[in-house]
């Protein structure tokens, strides 16, 4: 990353600072076979790939795992509700009305714990919504690792808005 | 119309038109939920907060999965994205507070501007003829200096290392609450209004721009989808068979289908939705 636009590599490619110039990263002991400069580089984009993995795995492991969730509390709903499958009166009550299903954390965890189906399906739905904030977790961790404080920063601005807009949620529910 | 049907034939019902609404979707480059809440509004009369509600989890969804496709082929400006996630997520959060306030009407008066904007907008973007790759000098921007927000990607098309530069970030923050808020409002990814703010004001390539709105549109439905879930508009037995649906449709579509560029089939589906967007309009003003 970081190569100026469609100009040929300079002759000396500065090492553009992930970390700190001043603080002198440490040079790879021993090998002066290649330009350190050039070997930093390479190493930073390696590191950089690794952060893109990483990320990416966050992704999909979340979105599989709570969508296996999500199907396996609708299984555990439709087979405790005999109704759901025959009659047609219940609808107009499940799709109108409000709060008849769990929606705060208390009433979430209770409800797995007795296999309450809908309750599971809104935790596989909590852990979907928790798969983007986990990557922005992830990130901060990656830029402290970096050694890029300002990213650090913005990382831990997004994180911090993304877990006040639970307790807001909340607020707006009572 | 719902006389007689069973919350399973309901479920089912949905999770099909889901699937469609995800596979239009990727076939025109708009997001499920634009095409899944009219859906469920206009054929279901499902109440719009709750098809918001549903809509919001299935973005969540199809973002994170095509994403992490994104950024592994490191088309992602990862750095721009977590940047301008300040603002897409402060928007949302906004948004999806302004949408507790206002009434059902005007909820459907605002859905039916942004599919129409959205339509057109998507259908100009296709006439107007392909001249990327023309590197033409930005002005100078220091906070994407500052930030390092400079970077390449390799073009697959071209078989070749494209750079480019950054510029005018303040103005793409702007846009980006703003586009963050509707996204929390409608509960929609607003890619078409993100793209356009990262491709028109920043200057980033049309690939990377869509790349990275898709890297930041989970993050920003995250924010809203946390306040409708708390709040109670996440109904399970409607978010669920949106969700799996739409992700399905999808991925599905991206795989299989190439993206449309018959001009007549492309007019043809504009239509329809700018249709939908009056039906929605007459829905809010009735």
């Amino acid at each position: 990353m970081n190569t100026p636009a469609d100009t040929p590599p300079p002759i000396a490619d500065p090492p553009i600072p992930v970390s700190s110039p001043l603080q002198g990263s440490p040079g790879p002991g021993g090998t002066h076979i290649q330009d350190p400069a050039t070997l930093a580089s390479a190493r930073d984009d390696e590191r950089v790939r690794r952060v893109e993995l990483i990320i990416s795995l966050v992704l999909r492991i979340g979105v599989v795992l709570s969508l296996v969730i999500v199907a396996i509390g609708l299984g555990i709903t439709f087979a405790h509700n005999a109704g759901y499958t025959s009659s047609g009166r219940l609808l107009h009550h499940l799709i109108s009305s409000r709060a008849s299903f769990p929606h705060t954390l208390g009433s979430v965890a209770s409800g797995v714990g007795h296999m309450n189906g809908n309750a599971i399906v809104v935790f596989g739905l909590i852990l979907l919504i928790l798969t983007p904030v986990m990557r922005v977790a992830v990130s901060i961790f990656t830029f402290i690792y970096q050694h890029d404080p300002r990213f650090v920063v913005i990382t831990s601005t997004v994180l911090a808005v993304l877990i006040t807009s639970f307790f807001l949620g909340r607020a707006g529910a009572g | 119309m719902l006389d007689g049907v069973t919350p399973l034939t309901f479920v089912l019902e949905l999770f099909f038109i889901s699937i469609a609404a995800g596979v239009l979707g990727s076939l025109l480059g708009l997001g499920g939920g634009i095409i899944v809440i009219p859906a469920l509004t206009l054929l279901f009369h499902v109440d719009i907060r709750l098809a918001i509600g549903a809509s919001i989890v299935s973005v969540i969804a199809t973002s994170s999965g095509a994403a992490a496709a994104y950024v592994r082929e490191r088309i992602t400006n990862m750095r721009v994205g977590m940047f301008l996630e300040i603002a897409t997520t402060t928007g949302a959060v906004t948004g999806a507070y302004i949408e507790g306030l206002v009434s059902a009407k005007v909820l459907y008066v605002v859905f039916a501007v942004v599919l129409g904007y959205s339509a057109l907008a998507m259908f100009r973007k296709r006439s107007s003829k392909d001249t990327e790759h023309v590197v033409t000098p930005v002005p100078k921007d220091r906070l994407a200096d500052w930030l390092s927000l400079h970077d390449s990607y390799y073009d697959e098309a071209e078989k070749r290392e494209i750079g480019y530069q950054v510029t005018h970030t303040p103005l793409g923050l702007g846009f980006m609450y703003i586009a963050g808020a509707v996204s929390g409002l409608l509960g929609i990814g607003s890619g078409a209004l993100k793209v356009p703010a990262m491709d028109l004001a920043m200057r980033l390539p049309m690939k990377v721009s869509t790349a990275t709105s898709n890297f930041m549109i989970g993050v920003t439905a995250a924010a809203s989808a946390g306040v409708y879930l708390f709040r109670g508009d996440i109904d399970p037995l409607m978010a669920a068979p949106v969700a799996a649906g739409v992700l399905m449709g999808a991925t599905g579509g991206s795989r299989v289908l190439p993206r449309l560029h018959n001009e007549a089939v492309r007019g043809i589906f504009v239509a329809v939705l700018v249709f939908i967007s009056v039906e929605m309009l007459l829905k809010g003003i009735a």
